[in-house]
């Protein structure tokens, strides 16, 4: 099991009169600002619910606008999260509010005050990260898992950025050249890895769930997926932010659909329509790296997401969440056919309650859903016989026969 | 507008953050740990529902200190905390606006409390059952073994006896099924407020028997329920209701009467600002006597150096989570660093204060000299008394007590606000200093005079001394004066703006809001200290008569729950929960640097002799600048 933290789109930002209030993260010393120290935070939560993390992960916009001081704000922080909790690595990935593309703290250089940064960023050794700015990605092994990080904001800055149509603004979507995709399936194709991940800024494929125009997915992005699934037969875990908005669902794909992790922000300001939607949210996914307990269902794992409350403090996220507190995702089986194996051990159980961890352990599948499956499954349960009590996060449910 | 006061509400808190940031009232809650009913008596922030959460296996997890832990050993039973909530709002409003339905809605609001006990007994079952805690060594004896089969067997009998109309098998599903009750109650209250013909209260019971159900029929059930399926036949339960006053009359006197007589197993502890409209009949055998039948915890301080000492612990725990580090001698060292030595300090210590009677440099001497030069009155109380002031140093403590002590405040006030303290006018005429609201006087500001005006109150402390204490960060120097002044003088402005909604329902119209009432006792107590003639004895506090006018006396005791006034006796010596008449007590420190008065309290005065006064021209009147401005509204 491999335990990834995902922390996205932290909008640092430096107050000023014309810097709005972008995030709840602002870049001060935490203790003289009088403002919540999220970060902080997250490390005590994680602490505290006594998980370890072997990753951190963070999708981009690390800073609001490319403030260079909220930049190293934010890193340093995420760096200090990383001595914390004691974990291998640290990586982040650069989103559009990184890069200075409209030129407003350098003359000429959009992305110098992220490459001054400390540790060098994306967060490996120098030879990697240049590796990361001359080819726009890199690549992490470890074990049996592969991470490919993607730069899908490479080209802003450097763009006509005065085009007077939206689509063609180089910094309002995310790309991959056609270049670097054959770069990356050169270098992919050498080594085979039982689990693959896509770490990247943008979303690979357009999403219509939040806005009736969205034109900011990565150019490319399904031609990248298709070349990657095609190259390793498999399928990938694409873990993505840029919109804020939290989600778990499959890919388009002909063989292999890619599970999509699109990462809610951890500290931007939510405004309508996607406040609706969406909180402020950061997450473990424990990855399942042993194949023998994932079976057919690779890549598959549990979902830890715990959302920013008005408390000033991290809780775990219910189960109307749209990434609720210990989802699954991985499995594609039907939810009838899981319904009806958890009714069965439900029925021909001699206790009178069940609980998750029951159930898991006999149906481990179920673990596996996705949210809106395991809602499928829970709906279909009365009708075979079978009640299930939901509570505030999913892991405590019960279930017993209807009949008593 | 209210941010200061609210920044800090343990109502918000998890029970674990209480217990992480809790600095304990060792004899409160000690008195609160006995194995007895408790009545827990404190104005608005005094920390009552910190103490209540305290008693929480939850909260008790995240106990930082483990020597203090120890008294966690004294009791063994098991707390369940109920929190009043906007729901009780709601029905006090509803209750307001149909008296025709005044008897159904006093039915649902007691099966609300009922409700809200069901669901904290089931919290605390969680608390309880957890098996952690047979790993933590202060709370070990707290931990219910537990069995599937158990919790089944309680859930079926709970499932009965609360009414949930079908049966269950968790502590889940009980949940869960009272969340169904929760949202039927919520109904029935709506169709009282919009109904044309709403149901009548025989209609709902049948409908819905659960209704019937009181506050302490939920807990005694649950308790017979838990004890029989667990097997735990003595254990004990405290029932801990808190912001008794904001519910409903009837459930107030209900839950008060309580402390009289309840099932054994059971103890009641209740939270509940001091001044209550009910009018309790003293002298009713009904009536709950305190000492007998509960122990009254009075969280307001009666004495000065404890509320101090309090104070000052809250700041210590208060710097010690803003990351500044203690480096000093002692442990007042650091929170001196911050703010600064005080002009006046109660007792002597540090260089400034070593000699403070000795001519001519001695801080005391030197005020007490500048006043007999420039006010004639002193000079002649001085020659009246024999004081030769620059004898004070030599004299013996009793002598120095009797002869200048008691008027060191009074001094220093009378020389920033007396009548010899003039300024010329532009048309050259002499008047008068102006009562300034900009700025404070030295005297109120630095370390002791700061925590003199905190009261030991946490949340004036945290509003008040935390922002100053983020200043501090990254200095070496203490809080520059003009920032404590404004910080001062920003929080009383806020605090005056909660104040200002407490009406009065005075027919005569001389008074609108308490403020009215609250300028006239400053102007009046103001003037015993500064006015034309120096009073050794000034009237500093007040005597609530029989001839105050009882709208008065409710808008005051409104405004004793709030804090602004402290009592200083009542009429049993009890500082119990009721009537203040008869009552005697003081302003705030925190209101006396606006109207010019002394960190300290005199001879009484009667409340009625104030209000009686021929009204006149105001120093000031309270202005929507006041509201507004000198709170900082545009800051936020």
């Amino acid at each position: 099991m491999l335990n990834i933290l995902i922390a996205s789109d932290l909008h640092a930002y430096v107050p000023s009169e014309k810097s709005g209030e972008p995030s709840c993260l602002v870049a001060q010393n935490t203790n003289a600002s009088g403002h919540p120290d999220i970060i902080g935070e997250m490390g005590k939560t994680i602490l505290t619910e006594g998980l370890r993390v072997d990753w951190i992960l963070c999708c981009g916009d690390m800073a609001d606008k490319a403030n260079p001081i909220a930049q190293d704000f934010a890193w340093r922080r995420l760096a200090d999260l990383k001595t914390t909790l004691d974990a291998k690595l640290l990586l982040g990935t650069v989103g559009n509010h990184d890069v200075d593309s409209r030129l407003k703290f350098s003359d000429f250089d959009p992305k110098g005050a992220l490459q001054r940064l400390v540790p060098a960023f994306p967060g490996l050794d120098e030879a990697t990260c240049d590796r990361y700015w001359s080819r726009n990605f890199h690549l992490w092994e470890e074990g049996n898992v592969r991470l490919l990080n993607l730069n899908s904001a490479a080209f802003h800055g450097y763009h006509s950025d005065l085009a007077d149509n939206a689509a063609s603004i180089e910094y309002l979507h995310g790309r991959v050249s056609q270049y670097t995709i054959d770069k990356i399936i050169t270098e992919i194709s050498s080594k085979k890895f039982d689990v693959n991940i896509l770490l990247t800024h943008h979303h690979v494929y357009r999403n219509d769930m939040i806005y009736d125009l969205d034109l900011s997915e990565m150019v490319y992005g399904g031609r990248l997926m298709d070349a990657l699934t095609k190259t390793t037969k498999s399928s990938w875990l694409v873990i993505h932010g840029h919109q804020h908005f939290p989600d778990i669902f499959y890919g388009r794909s002909k063989v292999y659909p890619p599970v999509i992790f699109s990462a809610g922000s951890l500290s931007a300001t939510l405004s309508s329509p996607l406040s609706s939607l969406a909180t402020n949210q950061f997450y473990v996914i424990s990855l399942e790296t042993d194949l023998s307990k994932a079976g057919e269902w690779t890549p598959s794992g549990v979902v830890r997401a715990w959302h920013w409350t008005a408390h000033r403090c991290w809780e775990r996220s219910p189960s109307n969440h749209n990434i609720p507190f210990e989802i699954g995702f991985g499995c594609r089986e039907k939810p009838e056919s899981v319904a009806a194996k958890v009714a069965k051990v439900v029925r021909e159980s001699s206790r009178p309650v069940l609980n998750m961890e029951e159930i898991y352990a006999i149906v481990p599948e179920f673990r596996y859903l996705i949210k809106e499956a395991v809602d499928d499954v829970i709906e279909k349960l009365p009708v075979l016989g079978v009640k299930c009590t939901r509570g505030a996060v999913l892991s405590e449910s019960n279930f017993r026969k209807e009949k008593l | 507008m209210t941010a200061l006061f609210e920044s800090y509400n343990a109502r918000f808190i998890e029970p674990k953050t209480v217990g992480e940031t809790f600095v304990l009232r060792d004899r409160e809650f000690s008195l609160l740990c006995e194995q007895n009913n408790s009545l827990l008596v404190g104005p608005r922030g005094s920390g009552k529902t910190t103490l209540l959460k305290m008693l929480k296996v939850g909260a008790q997890i995240g106990w930082k200190y483990p020597k203090q832990a120890k008294v966690l050993r004294r009791f063994s039973f098991a707390a369940i905390y109920v929190g009043a909530d906007r729901q009780f709002d709601l029905v006090v409003k509803a209750i307001h606006l149909n008296d025709k339905y005044s008897n159904i809605l006093d039915l649902l609001s007691k099966c609300l409390l009922a409700t809200r006990i069901k669901f904290a007994c089931l919290d605390t079952c969680r608390e309880i059952l957890d098996q952690k805690l047979q790993n933590l060594e202060f709370l070990s004896h707290q931990h219910v073994k537990y069995s599937l089969e158990m919790e089944v067997n309680c859930c079926k009998a709970l499932a009965k006896t609360w009414d949930l109309g079908e049966p269950a098998l968790s502590f889940l599903e009980i949940r869960s099924l009272l969340q169904l009750q929760l949202a039927e109650i919520n109904r029935f209250i709506d169709r009282l407020k919009f109904d044309e013909e709403p149901p009548t209260a025989g209609s709902l019971i049948d409908h819905s028997p659960y209704l019937t159900h009181t506050p302490v029929h939920a807990c005694l059930t649950f308790v017979d329920a838990f004890n029989t399926a667990f097997k735990v036949d003595d254990k004990i339960w405290a029932l801990c209701i808190d912001e008794l006053e904001i519910m409903p009359a009837s459930l107030q006197e209900y839950l008060f009467s309580c402390l009289r007589s309840i099932d054994q197993r059971i103890l009641l502890k209740l939270a509940t600002s001091p001044f209550s409209s009910l009018s309790w009949d003293r002298s009713s055998v009904a009536r709950p006597m305190p000492g007998h039948d509960y122990t009254p915890i009075n969280l307001s301080f009666g004495r000065k150096q404890d509320a101090k000492r309090f104070t000052a612990r809250l700041f210590d725990a208060l710097l010690l989570s803003e990351g500044i580090q203690y480096r000093g001698r002692r442990s007042s060292s650091l929170g001196e660093a911050v703010l600064g030595p005080s002009p006046i300090k109660e007792a002597g210590g540090d260089a400034l204060q070593r000699e403070p009677y000795k001519a001519p440099n001695g801080e005391h001497y030197k005020r007490f000299a500048l006043l007999r030069e420039k006010d004639p009155s002193f000079r002649a109380f001085l020659d009246q008394r024999h004081i030769h002031l620059e004898g004070l140093q030599k004299a013996s403590e009793s002598q120095r007590a009797g002869q200048a002590r008691k008027y060191i405040w009074p001094v220093a006030i009378r020389l920033e606000y007396g009548p010899t303290n003039i300024f010329r006018r532009p048309d050259k005429s002499i008047a008068s200093r102006p009562a300034s609201r900009k700025s404070v006087p030295d005297v109120y500001l630095g370390y002791d005079s700061l925590l003199t005006i905190c009261e030991g109150n946490p949340r004036t402390t945290i509003g008040l001394l935390r922002p100053l204490a983020r200043i501090f960060t990254g200095t070496s120097k203490p809080v520059a004066h003009e920032k404590q002044s404004e910080l001062l003088t920003k929080t009383i402005a806020k605090y005056f703006s909660l104040l200002s909604s407490i009406q009065v329902g005075d027919l005569t119209q001389r008074y609108g809001s308490l403020i009215d009432v609250l300028d006239d006792i400053g102007a009046f107590l103001s003037k015993e200290v500064n006015g034309a003639d120096f009073k050794p004895e000034p009237a500093l506090s007040i005597k609530i008569d029989a001839a105050t006018k009882p709208p008065i006396i409710e808008a005051i005791g409104n405004a004793m729950n709030q804090g602004a006034f402290v009592m200083l006796s009542d009429e049993l010596g009890t500082f119990d929960f009721g009537s203040i008449l008869e009552s005697r007590i003081r302003l705030s420190y925190l209101l006396c640097p606006r109207y010019h008065i002394p960190l300290t309290y005199g001879q009484p005065i009667n409340l009625s002799t104030i209000t009686q006064v021929e009204k006149e021209k105001r120093r000031s009147t309270l202005s929507i600048r006041d509201l507004f401005e000198d709170a900082g509204m545009d800051d936020e």
